[in-house]
């Protein structure tokens, strides 16, 4: 326990404060504020080199000191008063012309009069707690208390600005001429940078006690000027000149005007500036300057190489604005589409003048988004659905896609490089993935590799396999199993009629009879085809001449015997055959004609000079089909390959029509080659493909619902929507289907009980096991 | 002789003359078949005069028992159309209009489309809806109660299955379909009252070709619609583009607003 003796605490010492030994009097003060306010004034009359600041600083210490400062305060106040008051008057009667130059002028005075008078009465502003400008703009302007006064530099700036800024006759007077100068400065006459920067320096200065000067006595005046008058500018501009001279002016507008804030205008302006400048400018021009029939957008767009700068220009102020960005994107889109839909209306072109035009005009937009759309992803995006819904619109984009591969396969790629093959393909592959009916591109792919891969019409393999790998990356392995079998179906043929062909020969040479051997048999090239990659259907084989069928058995012996368990089924629909036909001692020929006409010609061997058959004896001999029949001896009769005769006249055949061999057949060639007379199912003809095939929409009907069967197994049960989206997105690969062509397929399954519609919510399918 | 039923049981015309039991002939059904493929079921339902009863059923006289075997067809040893048309008889109703048939072979558990078996005509004893349970089972009893079946007294939720009951034992055997007009009879049978587009419905299967079939998708999901989508034209709740409603009841919605667009 701690004791406290009481009586034990020393004695208090107490300090009193130092006293003063003389108070100053009130005479005492004013003899010395007289000789203060007579140096203030001669401080405005720019004599403070002659006056001792230490001196004077003592004096305002000791006032302030003995109590005097608020007469001191009072005093000084009363002073710069009178003295801007006479000042005002002065300027208030200056011309308009020296007007600025004079409020400049007595701005300045009064600045430099003001700071030396701040510092001579420091202590006062000090010690009456006088609260400077700084303090009272920010968040501690409350805590002032009501009996602090204003430090004496603020006093002088509120003197100033009740005194000169706002004095009826100078204030208005003062805003017109900055707005005239700046008016005349748009014109393109020279101002004096200088004079409007103070001036404008001086209304931001005299923003003290939270109004803000310059905001109010000019800036919003200003701006309501500028909209002004690039509203007026802009609209006579463009009414008279042309969009690309337009872009230009803005550009240089737009640089002035930024020019304008470091020069004279308060920083706070720039942006207030830029967007009134922009939107009278750029935005509410915008879809004038893109639609504009002489010289708009659009019109850049149709000669865009020329036009870049331009474009490129549009693009760069658009830019500034975004939400006008996407109107030059859509613009974009719109004109994109409307070229292609020119292209395409056009139903009798050339497929594959057709589609080197849309590559063509795919390379000049895509330039267009490069160079002048900064090669920015969203108008990437544009052009590409421009291109979709172009090349989407019927299915003869496909078929011409396709003819023009075939094009490039058989001529277009001879000779080029290797690098030239790989951007050419990369060309074709860039529409192709705009294609939605990747499944009808792939039936008429294999169509046309199948007929150059049988009549060896390719020129490079590589160039060939090149493509599958394409087509591969872009829609996986499934996409293109069948086209490299039919590859590889052909070359597996090559090396298999090689070893056959060693093998014959060295049969031969056992054989006792050459000579006989060789007359009762013929050459046979064999290609071997697997069953389903061709887009051939296999008809029933025709009956071929004995010398032909000892050949092929022979080939079929020696196949199977290397390759048990498989079976051969000769297409006698394909192919083709050379003969050797002697129509006259002076005419020998050697025939190259297809295995149906070579069939038919050798039945004319049997018979004497001159008999005829009838078309029903040879279908009895051969079993050929009777359309193919009919194809097949038409192309022997067409007047350029006659080489048999029929009796009755015009194009058709009837099934008594009578032939002989035409021994007077001539030709200048040797060799002569009969082509087969198109038929009408073969045709490629845009008019006859703009809808999908039914096969194909029997193939996607299948794909579908086993899709969605894939799906339900996965997912036991799936909401309508999800459903949709997600069987969409999975043959999106294939071709784009329609909701409601999926919608059929889950009906179907529905009726056939592979799903069943959950019993309280009908929106939900459950998958029945 | 397997007579398949051609047509729905409520959409039968009655036969002109009711076959007696004692010459249950197999022939029977055979030409009441013929002789109704010719007729429209509804036209006729109004038109054919209600049986005297007494007269027409001496099964009744015996004491009117409920036997599986005075109604079944002795070859196929099930209760048939044929049979069902006897006890309508015997009940003194209109088969072709009293859903009430309907309702109670779907009580009775009807797997089969058009037939009852022998176990479940049992159920008589043991389902506690029909109105013999736990009684004695006689037609008159089942009389008495005949009312109680009405399927205006289910809910929606126990009138869906009921609903899907009437498509599937009014189908024929295997196939999972209604033919047009069968369809066209028995759909505003069923669906009575609840629905606020029989009328308009009706009308609209009557523009499509007469081999039409609707599917029991389709026929099911007819009540799902009805309880679910507001009145024509506005068809509130009905979605044209998330629609998951079969593609025949988008075309409906169609055709009525191109209807209603024309007048």
């Amino acid at each position: 326990m701690l004791v406290v003796d009481m009586s034990t605490v020393p004695k208090k010492f107490v300090i009193k404060p130092f006293r003063a030994h003389c108070q100053m009097d009130k005479e005492q003060a004013q003899n010395i504020w007289k000789s203060l306010s007579s140096a203030v004034t001669e401080i405005y009359n720019k004599n403070a080199s002659l006056l001792s600041f230490e001196e004077l600083y003592r004096n305002a210490y000791n006032l302030v000191l003995h109590k005097h400062g608020d007469m001191l305060y009072e005093g000084v106040q009363d002073t710069v008063y009178t003295r801007l008051r006479s000042v005002a008057e002065q300027v208030a009667v200056c011309p308009d012309n020296q007007l600025l130059q004079e409020v400049c002028e007595q701005w300045k005075q009064h600045q430099v009069t003001m700071i030396m008078v701040r510092d001579i009465l420091m202590y006062m502003d000090r010690t009456l707690g006088s609260v400077s400008s700084q303090l009272l703009h920010n968040q501690y302007l409350r805590y002032v208390p009501q009996n602090k006064k204003m430090a004496v530099y603020d006093l002088g700036l509120w003197a100033f600005r009740e005194t000169i800024a706002r004095h009826g006759q100078v204030r208005d007077r003062l805003r017109k001429l900055l707005l005239e100068n700046i008016r005349d400065e748009r014109l393109g006459r020279l101002i004096d940078h200088n004079c409007m920067k103070c001036a404008l320096y001086m209304l931001s200065e005299l923003g003290i006690d939270s109004s803000n000067v310059y905001e109010e006595e000019f800036e919003v005046y200003f701006l309501k000027e500028t909209c002004q008058f690039y509203r007026s500018e802009s609209h006579l501009f463009l009414s008279q000149n042309t969009c690309p001279d337009y872009l230009k002016k803005v550009e240089s507008r737009i640089c002035e005007e930024m020019q304008r804030v470091p020069n004279y205008l308060h920083a706070n302006t720039r942006p207030k500036l830029r967007h009134i400048v922009e939107t009278e400018l750029i935005s509410a021009h915008t879809p004038a300057l893109i639609e504009s029939k002489k010289s708009g957008f659009c019109d850049l767009l149709r000669q865009s190489e020329e036009k870049m700068a331009d474009i490129t220009r549009m693009y760069a102020l658009c830019f500034q604005v975004p939400a006008t960005l996407d109107l030059l994107r859509s613009a974009l889109h719109e004109h994109v589409r409307a070229a292609g839909q020119l292209l395409l209306n056009d139903e009798m072109k050339d497929p594959v003048v057709l589609l080197r035009s849309l590559l063509a005009l795919r390379e000049k937009y895509d330039n267009v988004v490069r160079n002048a759309f900064r090669g920015e992803n969203i108008a990437q995006k544009k052009v590409k659905e421009a291109f979709e819904s172009v090349i989407n619109a019927d299915t003869r984009c496909a078929s011409s896609l396709v003819a023009y591969i075939d094009e490039l396969m058989r001529s277009g790629l001879k000779g080029a490089a290797e690098g030239e093959v790989e951007c050419e393909l990369e060309k074709v592959i860039i529409i192709f993935r705009y294609l939605h009916d990747k499944d009808v591109f792939e039936v008429l792919y294999k169509q046309y590799l199948a007929k150059r891969l049988l009549n060896q019409r390719s020129i490079s393999s590589e160039a060939e396999r090149q493509m599958l790998v394409k087509l591969k990356r872009e829609c996986g392995y499934q996409y293109t199993t069948k086209l490299e079998g039919m590859i590889t179906d052909i070359r597996f043929s090559r090396g298999a009629m090689e070893k056959y062909n060693t093998h014959r020969d060295e049969k031969k040479m056992n054989e006792v009879d050459v000579k006989t051997a060789r007359a009762a048999s013929c050459d046979i090239d064999v290609t071997m085809l697997t069953a389903g990659y061709w887009p051939i259907h296999p008809a029933i084989p025709c009956v071929v001449p004995d010398v032909a069928a000892s050949a092929s058995e022979s080939f079929k012996n020696f196949y199977l015997k290397q390759h048990t368990g498989r079976k051969l089924t000769w297409l006698t629909s394909s192919g083709t055959a050379e003969l050797k036909a002697i129509f006259s001692d002076v005419a020998k020929h050697e025939l190259t004609v297809s295995t149906y006409q070579m069939c038919i010609l050798i039945l004319f061997n049997a018979l004497d000079f001159g008999e005829e058959l009838t078309m029903q004896s040879i279908t009895d001999a051969t079993k050929i089909p009777h359309n193919d029949l009919r194809r097949h001896l038409i192309s022997l009769c067409t007047p350029k390959y006659r080489i048999l005769l029929k009796r009755s006249k015009g194009k058709g055949f009837s099934s008594n029509d009578k032939l002989r061999v035409n021994n007077s057949f001539a030709s200048k060639l040797r060799r002569v080659r009969v082509p087969l007379v198109a038929m009408k199912e073969l045709s490629t003809h845009p008019n006859s493909s703009h809808s999908v095939p039914a096969a194909i929409e029997e193939d996607r009907r299948h794909l579908c619902e086993a899709t969605v069967v894939r799906i339900m197994k996965a997912r036991k049960q799936a909401q309508h929507n999800d459903l949709i989206a997600e069987v969409t997105r999975q043959l999106s690969q294939r071709f784009h289907p329609q909701p409601q062509f999926i919608k059929k397929c889950i009906e179907s399954l529905l009726e056939r009980e592979y799903l069943e519609r959950n019993a309280s919510d009908a929106r939900l399918y459950v998958y029945l096991a | 002789s397997t007579p398949s039923p051609s047509q729905a049981l409520l959409a039968l015309p009655k036969p002109v003359s009711r076959q007696r039991p004692s010459q249950q002939a197999a022939m029977a059904p055979k030409k009441r078949k013929s002789a109704a493929k010719t007729k429209t079921a509804t036209k006729k339902k109004a038109a054919s005069p209600k049986q005297p009863k007494k007269a027409a059923s001496p099964k009744k006289k015996k004491g009117g028992a409920l036997d599986f075997d005075v109604y079944a067809d002795a070859d196929e040893g099930v209760v048939t159309f044929e049979g069902l048309a006897q006890l309508a008889d015997d009940l003194g109703i209109d088969p072709s209009s009293d859903t009430k048939l309907l309702a109670m072979c779907w009580r009775l558990g009807a797997e089969k489309p058009g037939c009852l078996s022998k176990e479940e005509w049992a159920r008589f004893a043991e389902n506690r809806h029909l109105p013999t349970y736990g009684k004695a089972q006689t037609v008159s009893v089942l009389k008495a109660g005949w009312n109680s079946l009405d399927p205006n007294f289910l809910d929606n939720s126990e009138f869906k299955p009921f609903f899907r009951f009437c498509f599937e034992f009014n189908r024929e055997g295997t196939k999972r379909f209604l033919e047009r007009d069968t369809a066209l009879a028995l759909l505003p049978l069923c669906v009575e009252d609840r629905s606020r587009h029989t009328q308009l419905f009706l009308e609209f299967l009557g523009t499509k070709p007469e081999d039409f079939k609707l599917n029991r998708d389709q026929w099911c999901s007819f009540l799902d619609f009805s309880l679910a989508v507001g009145e024509a034209p506005e068809f509130s709740g009905w979605d044209a583009e998330e629609s998951s409603w079969p593609i025949l009841l988008d075309e409906f919605v169609e055709f009525c607003q191109a209807k209603l667009k024309e007048s």
